[in-house]
């Protein structure tokens, strides 16, 4: 290659180089110093000791961490599917409507995911209250026992499933239906006139053509259920029992109850490192490139 | 493949950048020697809008906001923040709120990097970390020095000691709580006590008694989250004096703290406390016992004017009482910034506040017990703020945790044995048991 | 659409309803906040709670607005506006460079942008060493902290939806302009962005959002009346006072109101936008 088209090429990397600038200021630099503190001692935010790994190696064999881990995966993968799979189901239904009804759907299925994951937190937290709640209002209305339900094992983990997925719906459902409009309609034409039915339609070619709003949505989901500290923190705060005792709260412990520093930055960057892991298997599970 | 050893050379690149930024600021790591008074190079960047030139500008940083004129401590310390700029001119003092629970936090980051505030306040149970960090000025280097024994007499109480360490006084105490049982005279009266109960046996009993119509007689409450002292606490103290060894370990794993909770698990078992408050924090309580839910419940006496004003049933029967054994104390302490450009003015605005006349203010404005003792004599308890008198009590006979070293989570830990044996089938002695571990570990004892 | 069956009665039904279960799943939330927020503290702590037939104060919007809430909302508005023009401009330029162009260490620029995804969704897992890193270069609580740092968290995901939305565009159109004697300027300044606008509406909205319900990164990343944004503004009604479920649902149904009238009159966009941009497969 000549030395002018080497000069252009590098020219050319000037359309990025601002955003790279800025994500790698804000984004890379504090990864890579979080690195740097979970490697030393930093009870009450002086640094002390350097440690090395030890820190990562207790956040990978303490106990309580790894059971964390698990509720988290557990959490998260019910949480996005149930998100992802009623979504998609949504998408297919309001693909085939227009008008004020498909926009009536969209709309309603985007507010929980544009008001605030506090205020979101917050209300259902009230309205599940045991006493003032307007859920034991109805649960008594239809002849059940009410239930208190931040307070028990079972339903408080269900609750903030529900509330996950509740709020992730419409986003599943948008990016999905986003798919859809885009796909080429002479294919869907010609599928019918060659005699598919609509099951093998949906399955041989609708779903192939959206695998990528499908696959985007499924990582973003996964990523901001798997780092969510606010709906846990507001709903549940990790109990009854540490069943709801995500990762992030964890975290958030080790910094603002026990003041350990070095190993929640240590626990941040596994976090971090784990949450990369997953996007990586999605984009190597559904072939994507650039 | 490639895409590992993309990200590894990201990392690397920010490595490299974290190194060398990282040089420049060991050498800022905070001198802990007290004598230290090296003015830091003044600083204004840290602030919204810079004081103009000639102006010295005073920054605290509290949960409280000024500005809110719905609370009677806000307004108490907007009215000293007025007084003392008037006395002091070209001074402006500003106050900016935080969240509470992250505030301890940003200070001591704050602190390590050079931009902290000059003044600030810290919650008890984080007042040990922040000493040992050495961010803090002793007090003595700034006024009180100059204070007369007999000044020193006037305010030298647990709270004050609480911010002692080698013979110096980091810190003064504002907001002092205790945490006292709030209880429902009409209930109790009902139930046939006409006076709070004074032993273990006894409250249990009026707790049974007062039991029924859908009231649980004491209310309890376990959530990790809380900032409260379960009722073991005092349970314990009551029996044998301390929560803690010598060694500063704790001394929970032993018969008076089976006893303790077994106190504890068995009003839950038999109805007295609610099950289903596992998971409750403190404020949540607070809306359930002004809902009427409970009798009794443990909380902080600064908070009796708002839960009267919430209460869904006539709010004059709502009383408080200390708990056997003496109540748990905590407080606001208020140091100064040891690196702060600004020590002597921010000492002067500490002194400022805890003046003769702010007391007054905090008492009768802020609805605060006195941090004087003088004070204390000149106020008049009357049947409007009986609370007061409670609240004298609860800090004569109260508990205050040691401050020698670090104290952290023991609330977290307690309260989570009681979730182990009530929801996880855990026997009481062996969640104790791993709630010493925790505590001890985390503390690295 | 003539390839749907004209639908039939009990269909119509089934669908009504099914419309009915969600929308009243997704706002009885907002709901029962509103009807909170309504009531007298006396009555919010009553059991059972009551539903209708009271009669309603505004006492606690009284306490919210006039608390400084107005002033919460301009510094707000502020942060998403500047973080919307940077962060749209930014990721369009870059978007433009990252479909249309080759150079060095572009699989690189590109996966740190694939990594940006979620490191900025879960910052708040970095928080505090953030912090510590903000506070060594100095850029703690200024007025341009927080928009620079929304501009950032949310540019991967402007790049993302600009990307897709540049690969929808033929580059034979701007081939041909070239011929036809068009500079580069014209093309990115004039030819593109009509054609992206869907798409550049779709990014707006989500840093839109994003900045307009950030807590947790404003609260450490800046302190003090000044800068305070709105969703502290709410926090303030959970903190050390109390958790007071009158002022609380009151401010957070006066936040919920911009976002839903942004929303309303946008969605359309959002929507079209994220259609326009959809990642071919």
């Amino acid at each position: 290659m000549n030395r002018r088209g080497t000069l252009r090429r590098c020219a050319n990397s000037l359309y990025t180089l601002p955003a790279m600038i800025l994500l790698f200021m804000f984004l890379i630099v504090p990864l890579g110093y979080t690195v740097y503190c979970g490697m030393y001692q930093y009870k009450y935010m002086v640094r002390g000791n350097f440690m090395g790994l030890e820190n990562f190696i207790y956040c990978l064999t303490d106990e309580t961490i790894l059971s964390s881990f698990l509720t988290t995966f557990f959490i998260t993968f019910v949480a996005t599917a149930i998100a992802i799979v009623l979504g998609l189901l949504l998408a297919l239904w309001i693909d085939s409507r227009t008008g004020w009804f498909s926009y009536l759907i969209e709309m309603i299925g985007l507010i929980p995911w544009v008001i605030s994951m506090v205020v979101a937190g917050l209300l259902w937290r009230w309205l599940f209250h045991g006493d003032l709640g307007l859920f034991n209002v109805f649960v008594k209305a239809i002849g059940l026992d009410p239930v208190n339900v931040i307070q028990q094992k079972v339903p408080a983990v269900t609750a903030l499933i529900f509330v996950m997925s509740w709020r992730t719906i419409g986003y599943a459902m948008i990016m999905i239906l986003a798919g859809l409009k885009g796909l080429d309609h002479t294919l869907l034409e010609a599928a019918k006139v060659d005699g598919a039915s609509p099951l093998q339609t949906l399955l041989r070619i609708k779903l192939p053509l959206i695998k990528s709003s499908v696959l985007l949505s499924t990582i973003v989901l996964t990523v901001s259920n798997f780092t969510n500290n606010t709906v846990p923190k507001v709903l549940t705060n990790g109990g009854p029992l540490d069943a709801t005792n995500v990762i992030t709260l964890q975290q958030y412990n080790m910094s603002f109850t026990y003041y350990e520093f070095g190993r929640s930055s240590a626990l941040s960057v596994l976090v971090m490192i784990v949450t990369v892991i997953i996007i990586a298997c999605y984009m190597k599970v559904a072939r994507y490139e650039l | 493949m490639k895409k590992l050893i993309a990200l590894l050379l990201a990392l690397v690149m920010a490595l490299g950048m974290v190194a060398c930024s990282s040089n420049d600021n060991s050498s800022k790591t905070p001198d802990p020697a007290p004598g230290n008074t090296e003015p830091a190079p003044a600083d204004d960047s840290g602030t919204p809008d810079p004081a103009p030139a000639g102006e010295q500008e005073i920054v605290m940083w509290t949960f409280l906001d000024p500005t809110n004129t719905g609370n009677g401590r806000s307004v108490a310390l907007a009215q000293m923040i007025e007084e003392f700029q008037n006395e002091n001119p070209g001074v402006r003092v500003t106050v900016e709120p935080q969240d509470y629970n992250i505030m301890t936090a940003k200070f001591l980051a704050a602190a390590q990097t050079g931009d902290a505030p000059d003044i600030i306040w810290c919650s008890t149970g984080l007042l040990s970390g922040v000493l040992d960090s050495g961010a803090l000025e002793p007090l003595e280097n700034l006024f009180l020095g100059d204070w007369t024994a007999e000044e020193i007499a006037d305010i030298d109480d647990g709270f004050f000691r609480f911010g002692e360490r080698d013979g110096r006084h980091y810190t003064m105490t504002l907001s002092k709580n205790a945490v006292v049982m709030y209880y429902r005279q009409d209930l109790l009266k009902a139930a046939g006590y006409d006076a709070f109960p004074t032993t273990w046996e006894d409250l249990a009993a009026a707790g049974a008694a007062a039991t029924g119509n859908g009231v649980y007689g004491i209310g309890q409450y376990f959530s990790t989250e809380n900032s409260d002292f379960p009722l073991m606490c005092n349970y314990i103290i009551d029996r044998q004096g301390d929560l803690f060894n010598a060694d500063g370990t704790a001394n929970w794993n032993n018969a008076v703290g089976a006893e303790a909770m077994n106190w504890v698990v068995t009003n839950m078992e038999n109805g007295t406390s609610s099950k289903d408050s596992l998971n409750t924090a403190g404020e949540d309580m607070i809306t359930e016992f002004s809902a009427g839910k409970y009798a009794m419940f443990p909380c902080g006496a600064v908070r009796v004017e708002s839960i009267k004003a919430g209460a869904s049933y006539d709010p004059a029967t709502i009383k408080i009482a200390t708990i056997p054994g003496g109540c748990m104390l905590d407080g606001w302490h208020v140091g100064i910034w040891s690196g702060s450009g600004n020590k002597e003015m921010a000492g002067k605005f500490l002194e400022k506040m805890y003046s003769p006349e702010s007391d007054l203010l905090w008492v009768n404005v802020g609805g605060q017990a006195p941090v004087r003792a003088s004070t204390l004599k000149s106020v008049e308890i009357t049947g409007d703020n009986d609370y007061l008198q409670v609240m004298i009590d609860a800090f004569a006979t109260g508990y205050l945790q040691p401050n020698d070293g670090s104290y952290d989570g023991f609330k977290y830990d307690l309260n989570g044995a009681v979730q182990q044996i009530v929801a996880g089938g855990m026997s009481v002695e062996d969640a104790l048991a791993r709630a010493a571990d925790n505590f001890n570990a985390a503390n690295g004892r | 659409m003539n390839r749907l069956k004209p639908r039939s009665k009990a269909a119509w039904t089934f669908e009504f309803l099914f419309v009915l279960f969600f929308g009243v799943l997704n706002l009885v939330p907002i709901f029962w906040g509103l009807i909170t927020s309504l009531k007298t503290p006396n009555l919010i702590n009553t059991m059972p709670p009551v539903i209708f037939g009271f009669t309603p104060t505004m006492d606690h919007y009284v306490r919210v607005l006039s608390s400084g809430f107005f002033k919460c909302i301009v510094n707000t508005f502020m942060y998403a506006i500047i973080s919307i023009i940077a962060g749209v401009v930014l990721g369009y330029f870059a978007a433009y460079g990252f479909v249309r162009r080759e150079f060095p260490l572009k699989k690189l620029f590109f996966f740190i942008v694939v990594v940006g995804i979620p490191l900025s969704t879960g910052s708040s897992v970095l928080l505090i060493p953030n912090y510590m890193y903000l506070l060594n270069i100095k850029m703690t609580n200024h007025w341009y902290t927080m928009p620079l740092i929304y501009t950032a968290y949310h540019l991967p995901m402007a790049i993302w939806q600009l990307i897709a939305g540049i690969k929808g565009i033929p580059s034979e159109l701007e081939e041909a302009a070239c011929i036809d004697g068009a500079n580069q300027g014209y093309v990115l300044g004039r030819l593109l962005p009509p054609l992206l606008l869907p798409s550049v509406a779709a990014a707006a909205l989500l840093i839109f959002i994003g900045a307009w319900n950030d807590y947790i990164t404003a609260s450490v990343m800046v302190g003090g009346n000044d800068l305070k944004n709105i969703q502290m503004a709410i926090y303030d009604y959970m903190g050390y006072f109390g958790q007071e479920w009158g002022p609380l649902t009151a401010s957070a149904t006066c936040a919920i109101i911009p976002i839903l009238l942004v929303f309303t009159f946008l969605g359309r966009q959002l929507v079209s936008g994220l259609t326009a941009g959809a990642v071919k497969g």
